[in-house]
């Protein structure tokens, strides 16, 4: 049977694995910021903290524990159901961005012959079939991504400060173009990528283990303030081993410092392997997203008896949206950064839960709240699911 | 739905058994160097070193071990698609180790195929980029060596080799090089290689049989760019004083002049070099302070001593030729105003907003009357008997 919660750790690594993925696609900031691009992650840190906070209230204030019955206590049904309409077509909005994201990355690095229907294929493969085994298997699967990632990580980083020599004056001026030039960076940072983009992390909030639910939306904060931290330190390595001039070149400059380590002819290539943890890690957000989607359309009518067939066919419109709408990755990108940053996903990540949230706040003020309403909501569910 | 799932995986094993892609390490065509080179026409001329797999190892000596295909162009994605109608299959660029530019083309500008080589996929690894000083890059691929038997590995060799032990030379990375041309306040400069002897000679395979060789290459002094045009070449001092100034050297000498008049060699390593801006009344001035070790290992007087006078005053004999060679090397730069030290770069990230001011005039107004303070302070520690 499957099994319906995870711990708090794994919530952890989720969220780790969820905010590392978003690696790929940060090049472009660094585009205009360059050598200051650490700065804006710095602020994103807290204001992510923040906007998870405001989501949180959208759980606490309704005193539900699951996703579909709190939105539909703050909203109501007929409203509940618009929204798990548009944010199912938002979750699909993401996926399909990310899918694009690994096709790309696969065939520049990687398979250059291969055809992006194969690479799609088999990404969507392991997704879907993540997804179709359950969360508790995809939070299982991302605790042992988190232990690749992390030991490779502080090896590799070794490494590099072994065999490389840093330049830290990379890192001057500081701040040359004065704070404010930061804060808009920051405030986007915060809600997209690199360290946003949570909202479907909060549908898989409904799935962490009853008794420790209190607990763990500080669990989600130490994950955004610890992945913060992994971001920056990311950043700075980008900064001090990549000259400033050589950071904008390419979406990824991860890959070009992993490169960078070479020891005597011997140890080398070390990019493949931090393609395969980004992509890993990819896997895994697309498989949690894949899951949100499911929740949406759960919202609107129920599909639990048909899940394989709802995430085939889901994998196969997205391959064909793929193949038909998006093949310009350059107009995708200029997009993504000019339209859907600044527009679509400030709506849907920010406006929109702020929205709820409000109104949240009015419906517990109108209606008399029940005294330990959670604690009595958690009591019901039985122990044997977790 | 495990049927399912299991009757998928076996017929994806079936098609995809892992080999997309795939390129046999028999069959790959090895680039080992790269020269870009001016044609007669001006059309650009791309030289590739192919390595022979059929005649490396423990192989027989008399095939040779590279074979070098040149084609023009216009760009040199153009040059490398012209190049795949003489080679049966795709060049593998993962390991080339050597970019020679021909000097006729450093003149011209090297950023667009510097930028290439940046951002192509197979090329973004370490690579050493040179100059071919006074000839062709092609020629350069061309000369067999003896001790390496690969041409292009003894040619970076050489060029790693005299950056780090003798101080003429430079080995810069392409990141390095596309740095210092898009960076504000700092010129480019590049270590340089040049044929000495006949280069047709040199090609022949004949060559690597004679004891006393046709021709050869050699690691040269280093090539002063503007922008990303060659401008002018470094002496032998000249150099060797950039790379003080760099701190770039880990073990080199000084040839002193006793009061005597002999000579003794000192060899100096672990060369440490830190540059400070400092105002001063409104006017920039710049201080380099050099450290080092060494130790005395020759003195053509016929005997050393470990006499604290004697150690001292070769020491400051030393700090005086090391400060001489400086000198030079920043007298030079002035001249053909190239900031080659990054003085600028220094101004743009130490004094951000002085920078702002004078940067439009900083390389051709400020840096040649440019006054710097030259502090040289090694320390002997060792007198070989």
């Amino acid at each position: 049977m499957e099994k319906k919660y995870i711990s708090k750790w794994q919530f952890f690594t989720l969220i780790y694995a969820y905010i590392l993925s978003h690696e790929l696609t940060r090049g472009a900031y660094i585009y205009y910021y360059r050598h200051s691009s650490w700065i804006p992650i710095l602020l994103a840190v807290p204001l992510s903290c923040l906007l998870f906070f405001i989501y949180s209230f959208i759980y606490k204030n309704s005193g539900s524990t699951d996703f579909k019955t709190a939105i539909e206590k703050v909203l109501g049904k007929f409203f509940a159901k618009i929204f798990f309409g548009i944010y199912f077509f938002y979750f699909l909005f993401i996926i399909i961005l990310k899918l694009r994201d690994v096709g790309e990355l696969v065939q520049i690095y990687i398979m250059q012959e291969s055809s992006f229907l194969m690479i799609y294929g088999f990404y969507l493969f392991a997704a879907v079939y993540c997804a179709i085994k359950g969360i508790e298997v995809i939070a299982r699967y991302s605790g042992i991504v988190f232990f690749i990632t992390f030991t490779s990580f502080i090896l590799f980083y070794i490494l590099l400060f072994l065999v490389n020599e840093p330049d830290y004056g990379n890192l001057l001026p500081f701040m040359p173009d004065g704070f404010l030039h930061y804060v808009n960076p920051a405030l986007k940072m915060a809600y997209s990528v690199p360290l946003g983009e949570l909202f479907g992390m909060l549908v898989i909030f409904q799935h962490v283990r009853p008794e420790q639910k209190k607990k763990d939306f500080k669990t989600a904060y130490i994950g955004i303030a610890s992945m913060g931290a992994m971001m920056l330190l990311i950043s700075l390595t980008n900064i001090i081993f990549l000259e400033p001039e050589v950071l904008i070149l390419g979406y990824t400059p991860i890959i070009r410092l992993w490169r960078r380590i070479d020891v005597e002819d011997f140890i080398q290539r070390l990019d493949i392997i931090v393609i395969n943890i980004l992509i890993m890690n990819l896997i895994i957000k697309t498989s949690v997203l894949l899951i949100a989607t499911k929740a949406m359309a759960d919202g609107i009518k129920e599909t639990k008896k048909n899940k394989f067939l709802f995430y085939s066919v889901i994998a196969v419109i997205f391959i064909i949206l793929l193949m038909l709408f998006v093949p310009d990755y350059t107009k995708l990108i200029n997009l993504r950064y000019k339209v859907f940053i600044p527009y679509v996903k400030s709506v849907f990540e920010v406006f929109i839960p702020i929205l709820i949230v409000i109104i949240s706040f009015l419906r517990k003020k109108t209606s008399k709240p029940k005294k330990n309403n959670l604690n009595t909501t958690f009591s019901k569910l039985p122990p044997s699911s977790a | 739905m495990k049927r399912i799932i299991i009757i998928a995986l076996f017929i994806t094993s079936l098609v995809f058994t892992g080999c997309t892609d795939k390129r046999e390490v028999d069959d790959l065509i090895i680039a080992t160097a790269i020269a870009l080179d001016l044609n007669e026409e001006g059309s650009l001329e791309l030289s590739i070193q192919i390595l022979n797999v059929h005649s490396v190892g423990n192989r027989p000596m008399d095939a040779a071990p590279v074979v070098v295909i040149a084609e023009t162009g216009r760009t040199v994605q153009e040059v490398l698609r012209k190049i795949s109608t003489i080679i049966p299959e795709k060049l593998f660029f993962s390991h080339f180790v050597l970019l020679v530019i021909g000097e006729e083309l450093a003149r011209e500008g090297i950023l667009p195929y510097v930028t290439f080589f940046a951002i192509n996929q197979d090329a973004l690894h370490r690579f050493n980029i040179a100059v071919a000083r006074g000839c062709k890059g092609k020629d350069v691929l061309k000369i067999v060596s003896v001790a390496a038997h690969v041409p292009s590995m003894s040619a970076e060799g050489k060029l790693l080799e005299t950056s780090k032990y003798y101080g003429i030379g430079k080995y810069y990375t392409n990141d390095e090089v596309l740095s210092d041309i898009r960076s504000e306040g700092i010129s480019l400069s590049l270590g340089s290689i040049q044929i000495i002897g006949d280069p047709e000679k040199g090609s022949d395979l004949e060559n690597r049989k004679k004891t006393d060789l046709e021709a050869y290459t050699k690691a040269s002094t280093i090539a002063v760019f503007k922008k990303d045009k060659l401008i002018d070449w470094m002496d032998e001092e000249e150099s060797l004083g950039y790379n003080y100034i760099s701190g770039k050297i880990k073990n080199s000498y000084i040839v002193v002049t006793k009061g005597d008049g002999t000579f003794a060699s000192v060899q100096v390593m672990k060369v440490n070099s830190k540059t400070k801006p400092i105002l001063e009344n409104g006017k920039i001035k710049f201080k380099i302070s050099i450290s080092f070790l060494a130790e005395i290992t020759e003195d053509l007087s016929g005997e050393t001593s470990h006499d604290n006078a004697y150690v001292r005053d070769i020491l400051e004999r030393t700090n005086y030729e090391i400060r001489l060679l400086c000198e030079k090397a920043i007298q030079k730069a002035q001249t053909i105003k190239a900031d080659i030290f990054g003085f600028g770069r220094l101004l743009y990230r130490k004094k951000y907003k002085l920078w702002l001011e004078i940067k439009d005039r900083f390389e051709e107004e400020i840096f040649p009357e440019l006054e710097t303070e030259i502090v040289v302070q090694g320390k002997i520690t060792r007198v070989k008997p």
